[in-house]
């Protein structure tokens, strides 16, 4: 959510008030999920340069160089709040999206693999949750033909009432084949593709990144559901886009929506974009 | 010879299919989207038409991809003797096509079974058993529909035309209920039709092509099929 | 040309260029009270015969199956030959007639929704009212006919209604007959015209034929009236109206149906030990974007075996809401 101090700071750039379509784009990109703006200071932690590695933060999936003309590629996302809420199509879609992250590369997405933390599974609820984040993530992952190889899992008193759902989804690249984020050529045209998105889906990470209240129950809608016929027809359709060479540049179309995917494409291109609403 | 892999939009076994076929001298396999329709087939000397969940298993598995146009040719190669094999949702789609009889309903159990089991192939000669008659091989199956039901009559020829080829068996190669993964009439896995062209089966053998996946049993199969795309 | 039959208003004469066709001629003569009132009006006939064939060609146009083929002499209607099914049906939007006498309640009074009854189509038994399960066991109608005529009566309703209000007519009630064609289609027939329904301005003074049960006034020039007033309308202004069909699917029974016994199973855990069995099957919605005719359920049916349900293992029905 957008606090006070954000909001002054973005009345005194653009000079006035901000209009609801502003203030909506501004919500989703200062969401927690867009900006990491909690988290952020502990990125440090990671070690995200070396000689292998071959693209490091920022985009999809990280890329490292294994050799042979290879390049592995490995992205993670954790869709906690919506599978608290939602388990089955909480973890499904948190599935899709992060396959949609490596594909977004260019790359080929094989293989599923997950960390997931409940509360002990000998209170009926944290059972639930767990059941069902399972069978999301491994309904998913068959139905769109990438199998789930590995995973973990702990259980600890202090996830009852926030479980952490963390999918990671690897695959494999040739350097030249690498799709970057990034639309350099003024005049080219941006197409969206993919499935549409039901109510179900619209404005879904101001919502992931909310703190919970006690109406969590009335939220059910607000996760989206899961549709992994789609996914596969995007990775196909991907697969062929790549092989006759049609992309300039690809960016995902995550929880950001519109406001997130074409402003980074333009960001990353140096270039910039118009939008007909 | 070129042999046709389809693609439904949800198929998701095409890849293994092709990896497989690449193995095999003379086989030369391409894919084929299903918007192709009947001219994706032209050049076809056989067919496969992989597992996966065309159109999402939507109406019921396979229901959907059956009435699309390129099934046409599919028949009308089916017609012409060419081999046609349906693995997994493919045999959903040949048989909800009415190309092999009955149907696959939900697993007794109502879940989802993904594991390894043993097949008696039956000691009749078949065009895709060459080779294997009365042997017991190791395949995976992964559906959660695979129960193969049809009418009693329709089942009584199917025993006397000897279209049975593939039976669920255990370790001993005995062929009983505990054997039995999906509750399927007389523990079938995989028909033929009449003229023994068409083989729809449950298993997958691109999956037990290589030592490396476990086992290579399923590639005599799909040699068996190459093979006959050239008669 | 040979008389098939002679009602109170109408003459049925076989069409002598086509066995499947027949002419529907208007007479002057009006009727009330199932025949004891009985008068003649010079110009009737044509007046209703001209306001059916406007009518029919509207509801034709929206996509409703009726018998009308044309129009032949003033008062002659070319039909198709149909075979009347012996029960009238009659929409109600506002109580009056024998719904208020029946009921004990006030003319006028707006219903919350539109009612379909069902009246037997027999003067010597006053054309009484009956109910759906009596004409199912009397063999007098199928429920497939009968959710098929509620389905188009409504449908008639809202198109009439609508059309009507654009000029502030209102449409108080009418009364609908159906005719099955050699093809075996269930058609909308008899005619449409204030003869058959209670049409008010918007001071609720009658237009209709409830002129001639109370006497009040001149029947040719009310219902001239109200036809120039119905062709000001503008039938391309009423906005299509979707109906929907369910389908539901079955497993047959003797197939066994895991997803039910798991169900079941899970009921029984729940302390609801008396459940036998549960079967699990699919219900499809289907919503056209216009009116349900025999032509599109006969199309329902071969979807239904091609797609919707695989006949080897299920069954299905189809449900009109």
């Amino acid at each position: 959510m957008l606090t006070k101090k954000e909001l002054e700071h973005a009345k005194t750039v653009l000079g006035r008030e901000p209009t609801e379509t502003e203030l909506g784009m501004l919500d989703v990109l200062w969401s927690e999920h867009c900006s990491y703006k909690s988290s952020k200071r502990w990125f440090y932690l990671f070690k995200t340069e070396g000689d292998n590695v071959a693209l490091g933060i920022g985009e999809g999936a990280g890329l490292v160089d294994i050799g042979d003309g290879y390049l592995a590629a490995v992205a993670m996302e954790s869709h906690n709040h919506p599978s608290q809420i939602d388990p089955y199509n909480g973890a499904a879609t948190g599935v899709g999206g992060i396959i949609r992250d490596v594909i977004s590369q260019g790359c080929k997405a094989i293989g599923l693999m997950n960390c997931l933390r409940f509360g002990h599974p000998s209170k009926p609820h944290n059972a639930y949750l767990l059941e069902n984040v399972v069978r999301g993530i491994s309904e998913y992952g068959n139905s769109v033909g990438i199998p789930v190889v590995g995973g973990e899992l702990e259980f600890d008193d202090s996830y009852d009432d926030n479980c952490l759902v963390n999918v990671v989804c690897v695959g494999w690249v040739k350097p030249e084949e690498v799709v970057r984020s990034s639309a350099k050529t003024p005049g080219h045209l941006l197409v969206l593709f993919g499935s549409t998105t039901g109510r179900d889906g619209i404005a879904g990470v101001s919502f992931a990144s909310e703190t919970f209240s006690d109406e969590e129950e009335d939220n059910r809608g607000a996760v989206q559901v899961g549709d992994p016929l789609s996914k596969k027809i995007v990775i196909d359709t991907l697969r062929e886009l790549i092989e006759e060479k049609l992309l300039e540049g690809l960016q995902d179309f995550g929880g950001g929506g519109m406001t997130s995917a074409a402003g980074e494409l333009a960001r990353a291109g140096g270039t910039g974009v118009e939008k007909d609403l | 010879m070129v042999i046709a892999v389809l693609r439904f939009p949800g198929t998701n076994n095409e890849n293994d299919i092709l990896r497989a076929l690449s193995l095999i001298d003379g086989a030369n396999p391409i894919l084929v989207p299903s918007r192709k329709g009947l001219a994706g087939l032209k050049d076809a000397d056989g067919i496969v038409i992989p597992g996966g969940f065309s159109y999402g298993d939507y109406l019921r598995a396979g229901a959907v991809a059956s009435v699309e146009s390129i099934t046409e040719g599919v028949r009308d190669l089916a017609e012409d003797g060419k081999p046609v094999i349906g693995i997994c949702n493919g045999f959903q789609i040949l048989s909800e096509m009415g190309l092999l009889p009955g149907a696959l309903l939900s697993n007794e159990s109502a879940r989802f079974v993904c594991k390894w089991i043993y097949l008696r192939v039956s000691d009749n000669a078949t065009m895709f058993t060459e080779r294997m008659e009365g042997s017991l091989i190791r395949l995976p199956i992964a559906h959660a529909e695979g129960n193969y039901y049809c009418s009693d009559d329709e089942f009584d020829s199917l025993k006397d035309e000897f279209r049975i080829p593939f039976r669920y068996c255990n370790e001993a190669g005995e062929v009983d209920d505990s054997a039995n993964p999906n509750g399927s009439i007389d523990n079938i896995a995989g028909i033929i039709n009449q003229k023994g062209n068409v083989l729809g089966l449950m298993p997958h053998p691109e999956r037990a092509s290589r030592a490396v996946l476990g086992s290579s049993d399923g590639l005599v199969i799909l040699e068996n099929f190459v093979r006959a795309t050239k008669c | 040309m040979d008389l098939i039959h002679e009602g109170k208003a109408k003459r049925v004469l076989q069409d002598p260029d086509s066995p499947e066709r027949v002419i529907i001629e208007f007479t002057d003569t009006v009727t009330a009270g199932d025949g004891d009132k009985k008068e003649d009006f010079t110009g009737k006939g044509t007046i209703a015969c001209e306001m059916s064939k406007y009518l029919f060609k509207y509801l034709e146009g929206k996509g409703i199956d009726t018998h009308f083929v044309k129009k032949a002499e003033e008062n002659q209607l070319l039909c198709k030959k149909a075979e009347i099914i012996p029960i009238e049906v009659v929409c109600r939007n506002i109580a009056a007639g024998s719904f208020c006498r029946r009921y004990g309640i006030e003319k006028g009074i707006e219903l919350t929704q539109p009612l379909i009854e069902f009246f037997v189509k027999d003067d010597k038994l006053h054309d009484p009212l009956i109910t759906t399960g009596a004409i199912i066991r009397l063999g007098l109608a199928e429920r497939e006919d009968l959710d098929f005529m509620r389905s188009v009566a409504l449908s008639v309703n809202y198109y009439l209604e609508e059309l009507f209000k654009q000029r502030n007519l209102i449409l108080v009630d009418f009364k609908l007959e159906f005719g099955r064609t050699e093809k075996g289609h269930i058609v909308l027939a008899d005619e449409i015209s204030p003869d058959i329904m209670r049409i008010w301005d918007s001071k609720a003074t009658s237009l209709d034929k409830d002129i001639f049960r109370e006497d009040k006034g001149d029947l040719v020039a009310t219902y001239t009236q109200v036809f120039e007033e119905m062709k000001k309308a503008k039938p391309d202004e009423v906005e299509p109206r979707t109906e929907s069909i369910q389908v539901v699917v079955e497993t047959k029974s003797g197939i066994k149906n895991p997803p039910g016994e798991v169900a079941k199973k899970a009921l029984s855990r729940l302390g609801f030990a008396d459940v036998e069995e549960v079967r699990m099957g699919k219900v499809f919605k289907i919503v056209l974007r216009k009116p349900i005719t025999s032509e599109i359920l006969a199309q329902l049916s071969i979807m239904n075996v091609k797609l919707l349900s695989n006949p080897i293992s299920e069954k299905h029905k189809v449900r009109l809401e």
